[in-house]
C-alpha cells in the first residue's frame, strides 16, 4: 500500500519539482575550540512534500546540521558561513527573538530520545497546548480541543486520558508519537527529525516511519530525516544524501542511491549495513578510520581508505584536489563527489 | 517433512544427542514492584523459559525490549536469584554455587554488555581495567599479568599503546574491543554477549563482529548473543531463540529461522529489520500496538492481541512451545510453516 503511494508521489516529482521550504546554501560550521570542521559547505534542499534523509555515521555532521538549522547549536560550535533559508528567508540572519517566532510555527524537530525530551513535570497536553498558545495566541481551555485531536491523529488510544499524563507514563513509541503531536501542533512546513526510530523496537520504528510518510502525505509535510541507518532510508525517504566528515559525498533518489551507488563510500556503507556474509564468510568492514579525514583540508576526504582510488591510479588527483558533485547517472539529481565516478563516466563517452 | 511423534516432545528443545553446556529449564524470574494503592505487583520478566546452548555454537538469543532477554542473561551469569526453574552449567546447578566454585564459575562465563563507555571505570586506565580480573581471581605473577594483557591486546587488534590511556581517549569501537579482551583475559568457556554492536557505527560493528568470530575460533568459545538486530543474529548465530514477553515463542536453526519462521511475531520481526538494497521503498508490515506491559500480559498466546492471524483459541489457551518439524520449535496454535501441532 505505501509503495504504491510513494512511486505515486515519484512520477509527480519527476515532472515537476514542488516549492523548495528548507534550502542549505554553501554551509560551513565549525568548533573554535580545536578549529575542527563539523559541515563543510552543504547545500541541501528540502521540498515541499518530499521526505529527505541524511545519512552518516557518527561524527559527519549530520545532527550538527539539523540543530543549525533550528539554531540550536551547543556551546563552542560557531557558523562560519551560509544561508538556512525557509520559505526563502535566511533564519541564520534572524535575530534570537524573531527565531522564536520561527522555532515551532515554520520548523520544528523530533529528537532520538522523546522521553528524555519530554518535560517531565508537565502533563502531554500542555506540551501539546504550548506551540499553539504560543504561535496562536490560544489560551490552554481554547487550545485543549486541537490536543485531543492532534493525540488522535498519532494513534495514542484514549486521547482525553492520556493528555493528562506526564512523559514517564508512556513508552518509548507513545513518547515519540506525542513529539511528533507536539512538533507538528502549531502546523510548521519542516520537520527536522534527528533519529527518530533509533532508541525504538523495530515493530514500532515501522509503525513511527509510517506515520511520518502519512504526515508527508496528507499535510504535505516537507521532513528532513537524519539518520544512520539505511534501513530506515530505503523504507521513507523520496531522496537521500550521503554525508562523510561534513561533506555531502552522494545525494539522489532514494531507489538510485541504494540501488546503484556511485561514491566508494556510499558503496562500502551500504555493503556493510548489509551485515551478510561475504565470500570468504567474514563481513565487509570499511578499511581505516573516520578520524583519516580529521584535519585533511585538500582533496577528497575519503580518499585515505578508498579502494577505488588506487585500483583506477587516481590516487594523487584524490589527495590534492577535491571534486565536485556531478551527474553521477542517469537519475535526475543523482550526484556523487568522485573523481572516480568522473573519470569511467568520461572514459565512456 | 520429517514427522516427529510430539508425545516425545516435551518442553525441553534439545534436538541435539550432545551434552548440553548450558540448560536452562523452566527457568522464572518475576520482579516485585510496588503497583498503584500499594499494591505488590509482579512483572514477569522471564515467565517459564527452557533452552539448551550446546558446546561450540553460538546461540541468539533476540526479542524486542521487555522480553526478558538480558533478565535471562543475568540468570545465566548468577547475577540474580530466580523464581522458579533451574540454570545448570556443564551439568551443575547454579543454585547449588558458592565459595570457591561460584569464583570459578564466574570466570568461566563472561560478558559483554552493550555501552562500552558504562562498561569501563572512566578514572581507570585500560591497563588498571585489563589488570582488575587477573587480580581479582589471582592469576599469574605481576610479570605475567602484564604479558597476558599486552598480547590480548593483540589478539583484539589494540596494541600496547592503549595501556595508558583512559576511555576518554578512545573511540567506541576501540573501547569494545577492550571490553572484550577483559572478558576473554579470564580463558571463559562460555561468553555472553547483550547488544555488543548496537551502540556502534555500521562500519565498525562489522569489524567487532568479524572480531568475535575470530576470537570464537581461536579460543573454542560457546557464544550466546543477545540482539535486537535480526540482521546481527543472522550473520553470527548458529540457533535462533525468539523471545516475546518473557517467553521463547520460535526456536530453530538460523536457516530454519529466516527462511521458515513459523511464529507471526518471528516474521513480523524479519519484516521489519531486513535491508534489502534491491527492494528500495515500501514499509514492511508489522504488527499493531506496542508490547503489552510484562506485568499483566494477555491471556492464551501472549501475541495474541497484535497478531493478524489470530482466532479465539488464540486468547484463550496458551500456546505450547512445540515441535513443528524436527528442531524447529514454535509456540503458536497456528504456525505458518513445517507442521501444525495438535492443540
Amino acid at each position: 500500500m505505501t509503495s504504491i503511494v510513494l512511486n505515486a508521489k515519484k512520477e509527480v516529482g519527476a515532472v515537476q519539482l514542488a516549492e523548495p521550504i528548507l534550502d542549505i546554501r554553501n554551509l560551513n560550521v565549525g568548533f573554535a575550540r580545536n578549529r575542527l570542521i563539523a559541515i563543510d559547505a552543504l547545500d541541501l534542499t528540502v521540498r515541499r512534500g518530499e521526505i529527505v534523509a541524511l545519512v552518516g555515521e557518527s561524527g559527519s555532521g549530520k545532527s550538527m546540521t539539523a540543530l543549525t538549522a533550528m539554531r540550536l547549536l551547543p556551546v563552542g560550535a560557531g557558523i562560519i558561513s551560509g544561508e538556512v533559508r525557509v520559505h526563502g528567508r535566511d533564519l541564520l540572519a534572524l535575530p534570537p527573538s524573531a527565531m522564536n517566532a520561527v522555532r515551532g510555527r515554520e520548523i520544528a524537530m523530533l529528537y532520538q530520545q522523546p522521553k528524555i525530551m519530554l518535560d517531565p513535570t508537565a502533563t502531554i497536553g500542555r506540551q501539546i497546548a504550548e506551540p499553539l498558545q504560543i504561535h496562536r495566541g490560544l489560551s490552554l481551555k481554547d487550545a485543549w480541543p486541537h490536543v485531543i485531536e492532534a493525540l488522535r491523529d498519532v494513534g495514542i488510544p484514549e486521547p482525553e486520558r492520556r493528555a493528562m499524563s506526564y512523559a514517564h507514563q508512556l513508552s518509548g513509541g507513545m513518547a515519540q508519537r506525542v513529539m511528533i503531536a507536539a512538533a507538528l501542533s502549531a502546523s510548521p512546513d519542516i520537520l527536522i527529525a534527528d533519529e527518530p526510530t533509533t532508541a525504538l523496537d523495530v515493530t514500532v520504528q515501522a509503525q513511527i516511519l509510517k506515520l511520518l510518510v502519512r504526515k508527508r502525505d496528507e499535510a504535505s509535510l516537507a521532513v528532513l530525516l537524519i539518520t544512520h541507518d539505511l534501513m530506515v532510508v530505503s523504507a521513507i525517504a523520496d531522496r537521500v544524501a550521503v554525508m562523510y566528515a561534513g561533506r555531502i559525498v552522494e545525494e539522489g533518489e532514494t531507489r538510485a542511491v541504494l540501488r546503484s551507488p556511485r561514491h566508494p563510500y556510499t558503496q562500502a556503507l551500504l555493503r556493510s549495513s548489509l551485515l551478510a556474509a561475504e565470500e570468504d564468510g567474514r563481513l565487509y568492514a570499511i578499511p581505516g578510520s573516520a578520524s583519516a579525514a580529521r584535519g585533511l583540508s585538500c582533496g577528497c576526504r575519503y580518499h585515505p581508505r578508498c579502494q577505488a582510488a588506487r585500483s583506477l591510479g587516481i590516487e594523487e588527483r584524490c589527495r590534492s584536489q577535491e571534486p565536485s558533485l556531478s551527474t553521477a547517472s542517469a537519475s535526475p539529481g543523482h550526484q556523487s563527489r568522485c573523481w572516480g565516478v568522473q573519470v569511467t563516466a568520461g572514459g565512456m563517452q | 517433512m520429517n514427522m516427529i511423534d510430539t508425545s516425545l516432545a516435551n518442553h525441553r528443545a534439545n534436538p541435539c544427542p550432545a551434552t548440553p553446556m548450558l540448560s536452562v529449564d523452566d527457568l522464572v524470574k518475576h520482579f516485585r514492584i510496588r503497583g498503584r494503592l500499594g499494591r505488590q505487583d509482579l512483572v514477569r520478566s522471564v515467565d517459564g523459559v527452557s533452552l539448551d546452548v550446546m558446546p561450540g555454537e553460538v546461540f541468539g538469543i533476540v526479542g524486542e525490549s521487555g522480553c526478558g532477554k538480558s533478565t535471562l542473561a543475568r540468570a545465566i551469569l548468577k547475577l540474580t536469584p530466580v523464581d522458579d526453574g533451574r540454570v545448570l552449567f556443564e551439568g551443575t546447578d547454579l543454585a547449588t554455587l558458592s565459595g570457591a566454585r561460584l569464583k570459578s564459575f564466574r570466570r568461566n562465563v563472561q560478558i559483554v554488555f552493550q555501552d562500552p563507555y558504562a562498561a569501563l571505570d572512566p578514572r581507570m586506565t585500560i591497563e588498571q581495567s585489563l589488570m582488575a580480573p587477573l587480580s581479582q581471581h589471582r592469576i599469574g605473577t605481576p610479570a605475567e599479568r602484564n604479558a597476558a594483557i599486552v598480547a590480548m591486546l593483540h589478539e583484539v587488534g589494540l596494541d600496547e599503546t592503549f595501556l595508558p590511556r583512559k576511555p576518554s581517549e578512545c573511540s567506541g569501537g576501540q573501547l569494545q574491543r577492550v571490553v572484550i579482551a577483559r572478558a576473554l583475559l579470564l580463558k571463559p568457556r562460555l561468553l555472553i554477549c547483550d547488544e555488543p554492536t548496537s551502540a556502534l557505527d555500521a562500519s565498525i560493528r562489522a569489524q567487532i563482529l568479524n572480531l568475535l568470530m575470530d576470537l570464537k575460533s581461536r579460543f573454542g568459545l560457546t557464544m550466546i548473543m543477545i540482539s535486537h538486530d535480526l540482521r546481527v543474529v543472522r550473520y553470527i548465530c548458529d540457533r535462533v531463540a525468539v523471545m516475546y514477553l518473557g517467553k521463547v515463542v520460535e526456536l530453530a536453526s538460523r536457516d530454519v529461522v529466516f527462511s521458515n519462521p513459523a511464529h507471526p511475531y518471528t516474521k513480523a520481526l524479519i519484516a521489519a529489520s531486513m535491508l534489502d538494497s534491491e527492494e528500495v521503498g515500501g514499509l514492511p508490515e508489522v504488527p499493531e500496538g506496542e508490547t503489552p506491559s510484562p506485568i499483566r500480559p494477555p491471556s492464551g498466546c501472549r501475541f495474541h492481541p497484535r497478531c493478524s492471524r489470530r482466532e479465539a483459541l488464540c486468547g484463550q489457551l496458551p500456546p505450547r512451545l512445540d515441535t513443528v518439524g524436527g528442531a524447529h520449535w514454535a509456540a503458536c496454535h497456528f504456525p505458518q510453516s513445517g507442521r501444525k501441532p495438535e492443540v
